[in-house]
């Protein structure tokens, strides 16, 4: 009964994607038919050469890649600094900057669209990599996570490091770091999907094609075939085939920063 | 190998509470000296103020020649072996072991050679390419150890390396640690609150109370010369009885010492007053009630095997009797004392010791 | 530290604090100046290229022109001039334009010395150097500052071509009570090193010895004489300007008869001008439709007034407090830093720097895209974008379509808790299967979220996976629905895995003791399980919330805000988007992303506290 239970739900979470993929394969006019069709009459890959061409994929692919890619090393780096900065050293006014950074989270990001885009404006960077990415490098639930990983480390592996001739850095580096390597797993994860799908700041700060994120490219797309359904969700598929890759080979860290986050998508 | 020396060394720390008061110690070269104290007497802060993990709040440590107070632990050139094995838990063994070599960068031939000899020296080279998680308890704190020793440091600090193992294998590997010290030569500063611990391996020991050095010196001595009370209570399982009491008489003779219901003579013939009177439990014997120097309620019985414990209270004073093999006394009943008169420790009232 | 070396190293901090202010000030004031210059320098060849005529009808297209053999005449031999045949070269006549280059050199009451180049030859002072030949075809990229002088391309008639540049040398003007452009600032200066150096000596307190006010009005001092020199900037302007405007209209040249003010608009085309009054020749402040205007009346003709309006400069000075105030008070910074590290042992102050190497990039990263921009925010959201939003409809529509939207949380977490306790008992046996359905519900945390809006707007489209024929997403009273749907259908397998988290954490134990009480199934639910989850349940109810409230990309992709004119999914940060980049009424949709901000708040407050709570029990 449970198991039943399980797997419907289960279905019902998949089937749409099924019928993503089963419409990609379709022809043009095939989903307007009334009662609408659920596997195409006579499957064709057409969509998916078309879709890739016009979407300028591996560009979009690669801008993405490489939002994605930067922010997480930047989040990871800073998070991990800072974090270990927070858990593991004394300096006055500590608990204080503590608090006020905790403070931070309650400053909603819509808040800082606008201001964010002024300054990227200013510092020309509009519609270039630094814009896209700059804004993006440095998380405070990243921060926090990696803070409440290094309390948790034991003092007597820190004193031990120490006596062996660990200065402050080697003992960040070498010692704590790959002692907190599932936190850092969580955080790059974390990191990398919300960048993957991020999709209103990339919107607002981008105007070329050129350095448009699949997920932009892909809205942009929609809004330039918006009757052709399935040359649509070949698109849609393409775009989606990477990060599902990526969920497949780190299940563990995503459910991590599914629980972490509790249980958000950015819609 | 180098000496280490103490001097007026003071710690208070951030919350006002101060663990040490002006401690002066010497540790000479290649010498295996025990910290021995109660928890919450200082000797761990006194290892960390050595090892630099602590800085002082006044006074100098030095180690050989030099001045490391205000030196961080990486220039002092000391290893330590704490109470957990405090391995790297993403290394193996070996990584372990070569660790600290690998910060001073000495060479990667040099460092697979200084590795195995010391793991030859612990037998740990079958377990060299395991994670520490792998590894049995006594492994992994032998691992721990091989860590320390691998450098050549100018001395070894010991932090309760024992205390959480469990008994069998803490005697195994006492005796492993003293054939490490003769073999070495090193200086070890080992510190301890189980004095049997103390007893069998320091060339002398330190004892600690309440942040302040109370005496140094040979097993023999703070077991039979103890400086203070304090001294003499924590030496010894069970510690000496101390007992408060008061002196009385006149005359040359018949000076007694009243403690509860004990009245003990006395050869000391100088004071008179409040004072404390301390007997090891090995001389204070059971006989029949009314004949010794006083009477005694038996609280309970511990028996042992090779010897019997017996609690007793005379007179709101509690003392303990060590009595050989198993021992025929009843709890409740009321039992004669007697003491060896010539086995007598006198303090005055502020623990000091009386002529 | 010794004292004395302590009281040198404080007045060195106060004195390089306060360089660093004067340094600010001298470059906020070269800055305005350079801007002037730039600005008069373009408005005066706007001048020279309406009130020059074209040159008469050549009689040979062969001839070389006039223009040539006059320049050649005074000045030294010229360097290679732009080609004399183009075009472009014959579009001013020669002769007048130098007529009027030399009016404006005797133009009463002009602030600064000007010259015009034709080609690269100067025409008002005919020995001064010439241009070089690569300076046109930089100079048709825009202005530029050499030399002491701005330089701008003139342009020919019809504004295409380059042929020639104005320049504009300011003359040094007075500005501040004081000479020298640092009336203000340099005897605060003088008195914050003085009130540094007390301290530093006589060993008082950063407080008593009032330093800290010290720099706080070396701030100020200096933003006074850059506030005076941005206002300057802009009266230049407008006075010189008024002058030419004077000029041109007796000089504009046939066949207007009268001049029109369009022809002098467009002389000034970062000005504006308007029908006047007549008033005083000094310019004043005044503020129209809400905006502050810097104004100046000129008389163009009897009885005929215009009214030069601009920018005040000093409208934007404020930005200037953003280097002004941190320099000042990097003084009582440095010296507070200074007190620490006497009084702190040298491992502690290792340690601190260390830590604050830790974390100088994350928090450098923070002031500049968090606590910047949030000030910013605030600072752009005027108390009249509030008062005009919350007159608009669209505004309130936004507000109940976002909080009706964000009904779907409770429902998504009960279905999600539902299922997980329904669960729960045979997952602990699961097998693959466990592995298979997790990646299921974890599918819409990773696929595209744009993918997502588009699979389902395709699903409701076609009426296909049961949905029916009518496309709820063309109907105002289904729309909003539709989306609701979709985010129970992204959400509720995270969460439902989340919850059976929280379930395995629960101790076994509890439940076992209920059990022994003879507690029933659902009184252990009610008494054990339900409040040991309650923390997570909070944790994702509230996180739920907070971003259903900035929904944005599923509107945005599949209904726009529509269906219209209704609105009906038009959500809140949908509305920002549209007002923010619509219309470009950044302040409008800052202020109104504040008013999110502070509901936002309502359900972020609590959650940091459960996060601080949770914090402490790790």
């Amino acid at each position: 009964m449970r198991r039943v239970l399980l797997g419907a739900l289960g279905v019902v979470m998949v089937a749409p994607f099924l019928y993503m993929m089963s419409v990609s394969f379709m022809g043009e006019g095939e989903l307007l038919r009334w009662p609408p069709a659920l596997l195409p009459a006579s499957p064709t890959t057409g969509n998916y050469a078309a879709a890739f061409q016009a979407l300028s994929y591996t560009r979009v692919l690669l801008n993405t890649a490489i939002l994605a890619g930067c922010v997480m090393v930047g989040q990871v780096l800073t998070s991990a600094a800072a974090g270990y900065a927070f858990a593991r050293m004394r300096f006055p006014g500590r608990d204080r900057i503590w608090t006020s950074l905790l403070a931070m989270l309650a400053i909603p990001a819509i808040v800082l669209l606008i201001p964010r885009y002024l300054i990227i404006d200013a510092l020309g960077w509009v519609d270039t990599y630094p814009g896209l990415i700059s804004t993006e490098l440095v998380s405070v639930w990243g921060i926090f996570l990696m803070r409440q990983t290094f309390v948790m480390l034991p003092r007597d592996v820190e004193d031990a490091a120490r006596l062996d001739g660990a200065g402050e850095w080697t003992l960040f580096w070498r010692v704590a770091l790959p002692l907190a390597r599932p936190a850092v797993g969580a955080v790059a994860v974390l990191a990398f999907m919300d960048q993957w799908r991020n999709f209103l700041w990339p919107l607002v700060v981008t105007r070329t094609p050129r350095m448009e994120v699949a997920e932009v490219a892909l809205a942009h797309f929609h809004t330039a075939y918006a009757a052709n359904w399935p040359y649509q969700m070949a698109a849609a598929v393409l775009v989606t085939l990477p990060a599902l890759v990526v969920c497949l080979l780190a299940q563990r860290y995503v459910m991590q920063g599914v629980r972490f986050t509790g249980a958000r998508v950015r819609l | 190998m180098a000496s280490v020396t103490i001097r007026r060394l003071s710690k208070v720390f951030d919350g006002g509470v101060q663990a040490l008061h002006e401690l002066d110690l010497e540790v000479r070269d290649g010498e295996l000296l025990v910290l021995l104290g109660p928890s919450g007497s200082g000797k761990t802060t006194v290892l960390r103020c050595v090892a630099g993990l602590e800085e002082p709040t006044t006074g100098d440590v030095v180690i050989g020649e030099r001045v490391v107070t205000h030196a961080p632990p990486a220039e002092r050139d000391v290893a330590m072996v704490f109470q957990t094995p405090a391995l790297y838990p993403h290394l193996t063994v070996r990584d372990n072991i070569a660790f600290p070599l690998e910060l001073r960068s000495v060479a990667d031939a040099q460092i697979a050679r200084r590795v195995l000899e010391a793991a030859q020296r612990l037998g740990l080279e079958s377990v060299l390419d395991r994670l520490p998680a792998q590894l049995s308890e006594g492994q992994r704190q032998r691992a721990a150890l091989g860590r320390a020793i691998v450098r050549g440091p100018q001395a070894f600090l010991l932090d309760e390396p024992l205390s959480r193992l469990d008994a069998p294998l803490r005697i195994e590997l006492r005796g492993e640690l003293l054939a490490l010290h003769r073999a070495l030569g090193a200086t070890m500063i080992y510190v301890t609150h189980d004095q049997t611990e103390a007893m069998t391996m320091g060339q002398r020991i330190a004892v600690l109370h309440e942040g302040r050095l109370r005496q140094v010196g040979t097993p023999e001595d703070v077991y039979q010369r103890p400086a203070d009370v304090h001294v003499a209570r924590f030496i010894g399982t069970p510690g000496m009885n101390v007992l408060q009491g008061r002196g009385r008489g006149t005359g040359e003779e018949g000076r007694v010492i009243e403690a509860g219901s004990l009245i003990i003579p006395v050869e000391l013939s100088t004071y008179e007053g409040e004072l404390q009177l301390g007997i090891r439990p090995e001389f204070v014997g059971l006989c029949a009630v009314d004949k010794g120097v006083g009477n005694a309620d038996v609280l309970v019985v511990e028996p042992l095997g090779s010897e019997t414990l017996v609690h007793l209270n005379a007179g709101g004073q509690s003392l303990v009797a060590r009595l050989p093999g198993f021992a025929e006394v009843r709890v409740g009943t009321r039992v004669g004392v007697k003491v060896d008169r010539r086995r007598l420790y006198l303090f005055d009232a502020a623990g000091a010791p009386l002529a | 530290m010794s004292s004395r070396l302590w009281a040198a190293g404080a007045t060195a901090a106060a004195t390089v604090a306060a360089v660093l202010v004067l340094v600010v000030v001298t470059t906020a004031q070269r800055r305005y100046e350079r801007a002037f210059a730039l600005r008069m320098a373009a408005t005066t060849a706007a001048y020279v290229a309406a009130v020059t005529p074209p040159p008469p009808p050549p009689p040979s297209p062969r001839r070389v022109p006039r223009g040539r053999r006059r320049a050649a005449v005074p000045a030294p031999p010229p360097p290679p001039a732009p080609a004399p045949q183009s075009p472009a070269a014959r579009s001013y006549d020669l002769p007048s334009l130098l007529t009027q280059a030399h009016a404006l050199r005797t133009l009463p009451g002009w602030s600064s010395d000007v010259e015009v180049y034709f080609g690269t030859a100067p025409l008002v002072d005919a020995t001064a150097p010439p241009l070089s030949p690569d300076d046109l075809p930089h100079l048709a990229a825009g202005g530029r500052w050499r030399d002491g002088a701005a330089l701008v391309p003139l342009n020919d008639r019809a504004g295409q071509e380059v042929v020639g540049a104005v320049a504009v040398r300011p003359r040094p003007v007075p500005h501040g009570p004081l000479p020298g452009g640092l009336g203000f600032a340099f005897p605060a200066a003088i008195v914050a090193v003085g009130a540094a150096a007390t301290i530093a000596f006589r060993q008082h307190s950063l407080r008593r010895g009032g330093y800290v006010g010290a720099a706080l009005l070396l701030a100020l001092a200096g933003y006074l004489d850059v506030w005076a020199a941005a206002r300057q900037s802009t009266d230049r302007w407008l006075v010189d300007t008024r002058r030419l405007l004077t000029e041109a209209a007796t000089r504009l040249p046939p066949p207007r008869a009268r001049v029109a003010i369009t022809d002098l608009a467009a002389m000034v085309r970062d000005g504006e001008i308007v029908v006047g009054e007549p008033a005083e020749s000094a310019p004043r402040r005044v503020r129209i439709d809400g905006e502050q205007r810097a104004v100046v009346a000129v008389l163009i003709g009897p009885g005929r007034w215009i009214e030069l309006r601009s920018v005040p400069a000093e409208a934007e000075a404020p930005k200037w407090l953003i280097l002004l105030l941190p320099g000042a008070l990097l003084g009582p910074l440095a010296i507070m830093a200074l007190r620490w590290a006497e009084r702190t042992p040298v491992r502690s102050r290792r340690e601190t720097v260390m830590a604050w190497g830790f974390l100088a990039p994350a928090a450098l990263h923070l002031l500049m895209f968090t606590v910047g921009p949030a000030i910013y925010a605030i600072y752009l959201a005027s108390l009249a974008n509030f008062r005009a939003l919350v007159r608009d409809p669209l505004t309130w529509n936004s507000f109940v379509t976002s909080a009706a939207y964000a009904l779907y949380v409770p429902i998504s977490i009960a279905l999600a808790l539902a299922v997980a306790l329904a669960v729960h008992r045979y997952r602990e046996r699961g097998g693959w299967g466990r592995r298979l359905v997790s990646v299921a519900f974890l599918l819409p945390y990773v696929s595209s979220v744009v993918a997502i809006a588009l699979l389902w707007q395709a699903t409701y489209h076609a009426g296909s996976l049961g949905l029916g024929r009518p496309d709820w997403l063309s109907n105002s009273h289904t729309a909003l629905l539709a989306l609701m749907l979709v985010s129970i259908w992204a959400h509720v397998g995270g969460q439902m895995l989340v919850f059976l988290g929280g379930l395995d954490a629960i101790p076994q134990a509890y439940l076992d003791a209920a059990l022994v009480d003879g507690a029933g199934a659902w009184r252990r639910f009610w008494r054990v399980t339900l409040p040991l989850l309650r923390p997570v349940t909070w944790f994702v109810f509230l996180t739920g919330v907070i971003s259903a409230l900035q929904m944005f990309t599923l509107v945005f992709v599949v209904t726009q805000g529509g269906p219209f004119p209704l609105h009906a999914t038009d959500v809140v940060v949908h509305r920002i988007y549209r007002t923010a980049f619509g219309p470009q009424a950044l302040g409008m949709a800052s202020a109104l992303a504040l008013m999110l901000g502070i509901v936002l708040l309502i359900f972020r407050w609590p959650q940091l506290k459960l996060v601080r709570r949770q914090e402490r029990h790790a």
